[in-house]
């Protein structure tokens, strides 16, 4: 493979953790903008582990991950009782208020005779992980497989246990929800944490395959990207928000024929998706009626 | 120091009447369709670059620039209206949310590549000496702001109360199958509704873009952001509570700007937005969000 | 295994509106009570006060003597109460297996909404699918509610119902808007399939059904109980006649 497919296939990799996450909340009935900021403090808390803690590599993704799940978890406490818009304009306020706080945040320390770690609107040098283990672009497409095929393989266990039903109960008609007996609140905190999770996942493998992040990366485009590639690609699978990002990514930045005109071909395509079909492409029709011809 | 306080609160009002304007302009097409429309801002910046266009290629003057701006928003915001909310079944609120963002990738690149450079010239006001009132100064592109959106308000009350349209898009917002079943042209009004947000968005474009004199494509995103954040803060679905939102906003803004610098300002919009939905979830009018909880427990 | 109901002194009001005004019915273990009066006259009101979804201004709601004021409704649902709709609530994406599925979730644990061991997968199939098949609507299992007719969604509803295994039962208007033929139908099933065991309260306005099913009835006008009794001596009531059919009394 040459360097410009596994960096593609890496882009795809990375933004589908973001999409995933996007998608869980929208399976449970809430519209995020910003789930970019767990994407951050996943960098952010990955990076500092490895590169100024000097923690396994391993330890600080993990690090990363739990704490974009129990900041995703606290977020939620207090907002889900919202609704629909207010929900949404508060994880994009939350999402605003982690990026302009990390623009501010220094926390430098010396390591191996440099000042290593995030620097305010500088942004975080050096996260030099992979250089440093001699892991090739390809052996780090590999990890970003394994982390990906790891949340494809949760979201699998939850459609094969009660989770995925009762994120998508909850996400259809939260008072009926409530009159079976679900509690409703938790589910959705249950949701958010896990959603936190995989977007810090995909934040600590970011900042270790690029060594450089910066708080203007993490701005509302992305967040608003990450929503809608789960709405281009359907809410009925987990692979809908993973077409959405090979569409977007794949697709357009690889074969490069609409170049500058990328966006314009994009948004139109993305607008014609959804007059056709409002759920996405692979949405729960379709991916019912593939089921039931697998089964056959 | 209160000085400063009260020079700042002057300042914020002024920008924060374009706020509540921008606001105003997503909260009627909130209301009529109960879907959000995030490429509002996008459109606004369309027609800002067309008035800046004939500014730059025959140095028209204030008026011609402003209708072009008008013109611009209201184009943009038709085809936004007609590829993304007509075209899409009225229950499908996330499909046209997600179609307005693609449109406005659209709408974004498409000025980029007509305006390759980085920052353009607007016409300005600053002809006009700044006036002083005892201690404290007023920049008269800023009461030129406060006074123009003053009065579209008033207009908009006019045409809200008085006219048979305004009636109309009343009645729909307050209940679209009543709307319907009282002959209501729910389609015709929804269209009608979103050129009248273009022409208020508009007029709060033309009014900050006249008052910075430059202007970049990020002003879309700026505008939807601003907008959003002022009529959520007023409380959603009502038009006072986004005034009031947006004159909030603009005066947080304005303190933080000047004791705390552009990064403190931001964590304390932020922050503040943040605690005001969590704290107050029906916004400053006290109005709750009119769709989801109300629906939902009505279909009981 | 039915339980018992005690409603006192039940008032609630929407704006202006009283509702329900102090109204008081009692429940015995088992018992089914028809519950009739005209449109608005607080029926469902009656019911979303049950189900913890308006709170009452006054009065007290007891579950087998357990107070049931400041609970909320999914507390409520695990109780054992369970309820069908009027104007139909259905899961409009999810499967019609997995909407009587939705019963099957509440109490579970954590572990279970990662996991479910095939043994126990294989049993909640099965029980749920002998379970659409009392309804007609095994064949059915993998469509949408969409795609079934009025009578099967109403069908739907009380096969949810019943996938809860509630100890007291709320249906509303089971047979609306169905012909004397289906009404017959599913007066059948609700006799032999739901009742049994349980304690119940049934609004509905077609009398075949009511007299069918339920011995005892009470009657609401404009958010009072206006009669509580036999259901033949109820109905023969004149006050009962001239607010529910409107008929001069003779």
């Amino acid at each position: 493979m040459d360097a410009f497919t596994i960096s593609v296939l890496s882009n795809i990799g990375l933004f589908s953790f973001l999409a995933i996450s996007a998608w869980v909340l929208l399976i449970c009935g809430e519209i995020s903008f910003g789930q970019q900021a767990y994407f951050a403090i996943g960098a952010y808390a990955g990076g500092i582990a490895t590169a100024v803690w000097q923690w396994p590599f391993a330890l600080g993704v993990g690090f990363g991950v739990v704490l974009g799940a129990v900041i995703g978890g606290l977020v939620a406490w207090p907002t889900t009782r919202l609704s629909g818009m207010h929900y949404a304009i508060a994880t994009l306020a939350f999402a605003e208020f982690v990026r302009s706080c990390l623009n501010v945040f220094s926390y430098q320390r010396e390591v191996d005779g440099y000042l290593t770690g995030p620097d305010g609107a500088n942004g975080f040098r050096d996260i030099r992980w992979a250089y440093e283990a001699g892991v090739e672009p390809l052996g780090y497409l590999g990890i970003i497989a394994a982390g990906l095929a790891a949340v494809i393989g949760l979201i699998a266990c939850m459609a094969r246990g009660r989770g995925m039903a009762q994120l998508r109960i909850v996400g259809e008609d939260p008072i009926l929800a409530g009159m079976q007996g679900l509690n409703v609140n938790r589910i959705r905190i249950a949701a958010a944490t896990l959603a936190g999770g995989i977007a810090a996942l995909g934040g600590a493998l970011y900042a270790h395959l690029a060594t450089y992040v910066e708080p203007a990366q993490f701005g509302v485009m992305i967040g608003v990207h990450s929503l809608a590639y789960g709405l281009i690609g359907g809410l009925g699978t987990v692979f809908g928000p993973i077409l959405g990002v090979l569409v977007d990514i794949g697709l357009l930045e690889s074969l490069r024929v609409f170049s500058s005109y990328r966006m314009i071909v994009f948004g139109g395509l993305v607008a014609l998706v959804l007059i056709l079909r409002p759920r996405g492409i692979l949405d729960e029709k379709t991916v019912r009626r593939i089921q039931a011809w697998l089964r056959r | 120091m209160l000085l400063d306080i009260v020079q700042n609160t002057l300042d914020g009002l002024a920008i924060g009447s374009a706020y509540g304007l921008l606001a105003i302009g997503f909260t009627l097409i909130f209301g009529v369709m109960r879907r959000l429309n995030i490429a509002f801002g996008p459109s606004i910046m369309v027609g800002i670059f067309a008035g800046a266009w004939l500014h730059s290629q025959w140095s028209a003057g204030m008026i011609p620039v402003f209708l072009a701006t008008l013109a611009g928003a209201v184009l943009a915001s038709a085809y936004v209206e007609r590829i993304s909310f007509a075209a899409i079944r009225g229950d499908a609120a996330l499909a046209s949310m997600a179609s307005s963002f693609a449109i406005w990738m659209q709408l974004e690149e498409a000025v980029v590549h007509v305006f390759p450079g980085r920052t353009y010239a607007f016409p300005t006001l600053q002809t006009i000496p700044m006036l002083e009132i005892g201690p404290v100064f007023l920049r008269p592109e800023y009461l030129a702001m406060f006074l123009t959106a003053a009065a579209l308000i008033l207009l908009l009350q006019w045409i809200l109360t008085r006219t048979r349209f305004g009636l109309e898009v009343r009645t729909l917002a307050d209940n679209p199958e009543a709307a319907r079943v009282s002959g209501v042209n729910v389609a015709q009004v929804a269209f009608l509704t979103f050129l009248l947000a273009a022409v208020i968005g508009g007029v709060a474009g033309f009014l900050i873009a006249a008052t910075d004199g430059q202007i970049t494509p990020k002003i879309g995103l700026w505008a939807t952001m601003k907008g959003l954040i002022a009529m959520v803060i007023g409380g959603l679905g009502s038009l006072r509570g986004a005034l009031i939102g947006g004159l909030v906003l603009g005066v947080v803004e304005a303190q933080a700007q000047w004791f705390l610098g552009a990064a403190g300002r931001e964590i304390v919009t932020y922050t503040l937005l943040f605690l005001a939905l969590v704290m107050l979830p029906s916004g400053l009018a006290g109005r709750a969000d009119a769709g989801a909880r109300t629906e939902a427990l009505r279909r009981l | 295994m039915a339980a018992a109901v005690e409603i006192q002194g039940l008032s609630c009001r929407f704006g202006g509106v009283k509702a329900l005004d102090a109204v008081d019915i009692r429940l015995s273990p088992g018992e089914v009570l028809g519950l009739i009066g005209p449109n608005g006259s607080g029926k469902t009101s009656l019911f979303n006060l049950l189900t913890g979804h308006h709170n009452p201004e006054a009065g007290a709601i007891l579950l087998d003597g357990l107070d049931l004021a400041g609970q909320s409704p999914s507390q409520i649902a695990r109780f054992g109460i369970a309820r069908t709709f009027q104007n139909l609530r259905l899961l409009r994406r999810l499967s019609v297996y997995e909407n009587v599925r939705a019963a099957r979730h509440a109490c579970a644990p954590l572990r279970d909404a990662f996991w479910l061991s095939p043994a126990a997968r294989r049993q909640e199939r099965d029980s749920l699918m002998n379970l659409l098949d009392i309804f007609g609507l095994s064949e059915k299992a993998q469509k949408t509610p969409a795609e079934l007719t009025l009578v099967q969604m109403r069908h739907l509803e009380i096969a949810r119902l019943l996938a809860a295994d509630p100890k007291l039962v709320l249906l509303d208007e089971p047979a609306a808007g169905m012909t004397s033929a289906e009404t017959q139908a599913i007066t059948e099933v609700i006799a032999t399939h739901v009742l049994p065991g349980r304690s119940a309260i049934v609004i509905e306005h077609k009398m075949q059904l009511v007299a069918a099913l339920c011995p005892r009835i009470a009657v609401l006008n404009a958010g009072r109980k206006i009669a509580d009794g036999p259901t033949g001596q109820v109905l023969a009531d004149s006050a009962v006649r001239q607010s529910y059919f409107g008929a001069k009394p003779c």
